[in-house]
């Protein structure tokens, strides 16, 4: 039994699966914060489903990109559980799990993910058969420039995820783009679960000491500070860390 | 038997977790620092705090729980900074700390930040109990709080604007100073000359225990940009001496005052501008004059750490005092709010 923890925007969603069957997942898309959400409704789906913690044989949690805060409420609790309960953890990248939304389109889907400043996280994938594959890697990009090139190729794509309210106002009436309902964009934990299903089979779990999200994009302040030094190569390589001290036994 | 605390701590650029044995004795304090990361950008930024804390916070409890020889098992309670603070950075506690208790069915017990600053000196001053009054100063508080009991606070008077570790460090950083300042201020100022510069005293009446900060911050800057017009030189020391002088008189002579009001003959000083050398002097000198017990929390507990917040949540746990799973961060909480949930 995995339990999936989908925290990458708006939408809280958890589920549990099995080898061959989804067992249960609670999806809610009501405006409330993860932080108090989140832990609850895991409580929730457990005990709806009858499962204990001794069930779980590992813990699937979005890796991002999205809501930066999202994700570390999500890989917080996901750590915590997994390094309590000893079991492996699994990050899936939120594009992977949105593109299983759409099932055997020979479309081409884009996810979109809100990146804020008129900018979305864009990937693309196809299936071949039932094999879903990524076609070119993940990359930040303005809404309207994704929406040109992707005209200019006059082929039919699907988009999903939360940077639709990005691109759907510059969609709209071409015969090629589709935006996908409303049920279909929002990530879901079941997506997530399925993405990880070939990473929990070769055994390729993340160490809950070293997770960190991935976030794509870097903070605005460092941004800001490097455009700001830019002529200055020694400062930019200044690169400290943190400092951890024992002191227990301070008087 | 021994009762063990598990605590987490977040609430800026610290992130540390820490084992207690029956509240007072501390058996590991695991302090992860971002200091040296946030220099560079003159404060702390909360998105990169954030990211730290991300990273930090399995780490440090891993740590905390080997350093103290205990397994997590055999924990009594987790204790979490839940305000006040940045909210990114409460956040990742409060995530990884429900995460903790759920799946090992260990209660939680919602700690306020200032609350542990106070707390604090009960692990330093293992014979110190309530009542006292405890004077609380860092870079986001000021204030005057009578702890009557381990439960029971009453703020006698706060910051109307600026806390005294804001002012501290803004002075500095105007004065050249990489953040954070205040220590920079301090060791300057032993070599100036505190009477050189009157600057002003702000709400220093008896009886008022409100603190004023801005006031004095424009003052030195006015003072320091209508030299620097003129051409004139700044004696930089005498600045960082008269500019300490005027807050440490006010902080110094409120809490005489507070204590002269109450009734009280034990102090303690909380928060990371404890740290303050000038202040401590100060303050140890009016406390012998007065015939007061001054008690004060050592450099490293005096700054954010997770064994001041297992004291308090030690304390909480024995009140009763655990909250359910629903636990959000609160980035500006007062002390005493009820973040617990009654008969849980």
């Amino acid at each position: 039994m995995w339990l999936g923890i989908e925290t990458s925007s708006v939408v809280s969603s958890v589920a549990v699966m099995n080898e061959s069957q989804l067992i249960g997942e609670i999806t809610i898309q009501a405006g409330l914060t993860h932080s108090e959400q989140l832990v609850p409704h895991i409580q929730t789906l457990l005990e709806m489903t009858n499962i204990k913690h001794s069930d779980l044989r590992g813990i699937v949690v979005v890796s991002g990109p999205g809501s930066f805060t999202g994700l570390r409420i999500g890989m917080g609790t996901a750590k915590a559980m997994a390094y309590a309960l000893r079991i492996p953890l699994y990050g899936v990248m939120t594009m992977d799990g949105l593109a299983r939304n759409i099932p055997y389109t020979t479309d081409m889907i884009c996810t979109v993910i809100d990146a804020q400043k008129k900018h979305v996280y864009a990937a693309f994938y196809t299936y071949e058969g039932s094999k879903l594959t990524m076609i070119e890697e993940p990359f930040v990009v303005e809404a309207a420039s994704l929406v040109d090139r992707l005209q200019s190729q006059q082929k039919r794509v699907v988009f999903v995820g939360d940077g639709i309210k990005r691109i759907a106002p510059l969609v709209e009436g071409d015969r090629y783009l589709i935006i996908s309902d409303p049920i279909y964009r929002i990530p879901r934990a079941s997506s997530l679960l399925l993405s990880a299903r070939t990473m929990i089979a070769d055994g390729q779990s993340s160490d809950p000491m070293t997770m960190v999200p991935h976030y794509i994009r870097r903070s605005e302040a460092e941004v800001l500070w490097d455009e700001k030094h830019k002529d200055n190569p020694l400062r930019l390589k200044e690169e400290p860390t943190v400092t951890v001290i024992e002191a227990a036994g301070e008087e | 038997m021994s009762v063990y605390t598990l605590a987490l701590e977040s609430s800026c650029d610290e992130t540390s977790a820490a084992v207690l044995k029956d509240g007072r004795t501390v058996l590991s304090n695991v302090i992860s620092s971002q200091v040296p990361i946030h220099r560079k950008f003159g404060g702390v930024v909360p998105e990169i705090a954030s990211r730290h804390h991300i990273e930090q916070v399995i780490p440090v409890i891993d740590q905390a729980l080997e350093d103290a020889n205990v397994k997590l098992e055999d924990i009594d309670h987790i204790g979490v900074t839940y305000g006040p603070g940045l909210v990114g950075a409460l956040l990742v506690g409060v995530a990884a700390a429900k995460g903790l208790s759920f799946a090992t069915g260990i209660p939680l017990v919602p700690v306020h930040h200032m609350e542990g600053h106070i707390f604090a000196n009960f692990l330093a001053n293992p014979t110190l109990e309530p009542p006292f009054l405890s004077l609380v100063v860092s870079g986001g508080h000021t204030m005057l709080v009578h702890v009557k009991d381990y439960e029971e606070f009453q703020i006698l008077g706060q910051t109307r604007d600026d806390a005294a570790g804001e002012a501290f460090d803004k002075i500095a950083r105007v004065m050249g100073f990489p953040y954070p300042g205040g220590p920079h201020i301090d060791a300057l100022a032993k070599e100036g000359n505190p009477n050189a510069i009157e600057f002003p005293k702000a709400l220093s009446e008896p009886g008022n225990f409100e603190f004023s900060f801005s006031g004095l911050k424009s003052a030195v800057l006015n003072y320091l940009n209508s030299k620097s017009q003129k051409g004139e030189d700044i004696h930089q020391a005498d600045v960082a001496a008269s500019f300490q002088k005027a807050i440490v008189d006010v902080l110094v002579d409120k809490t005489k005052d507070a204590a002269h009001t109450l009734g009280e003959t034990n102090i303690t000083i909380a928060g990371g501008v404890s740290a303050n050398q000038g202040l401590q002097v100060a303050l140890e000198a009016m406390c012998k004059e007065e015939g007061f017990t001054y008690y004060k929390p050592g450099k490293i507990l005096s700054t954010d750490n997770a064994a001041m917040i297992g004291c308090r949540a030690y304390y909480m746990a024995q009140a009763g005092k655990f909250c359910d799973l629903h636990l959000n961060a609160k980035p500006s909480v007062p002390i005493g709010t009820v973040a617990w949930v009654e008969g849980k």
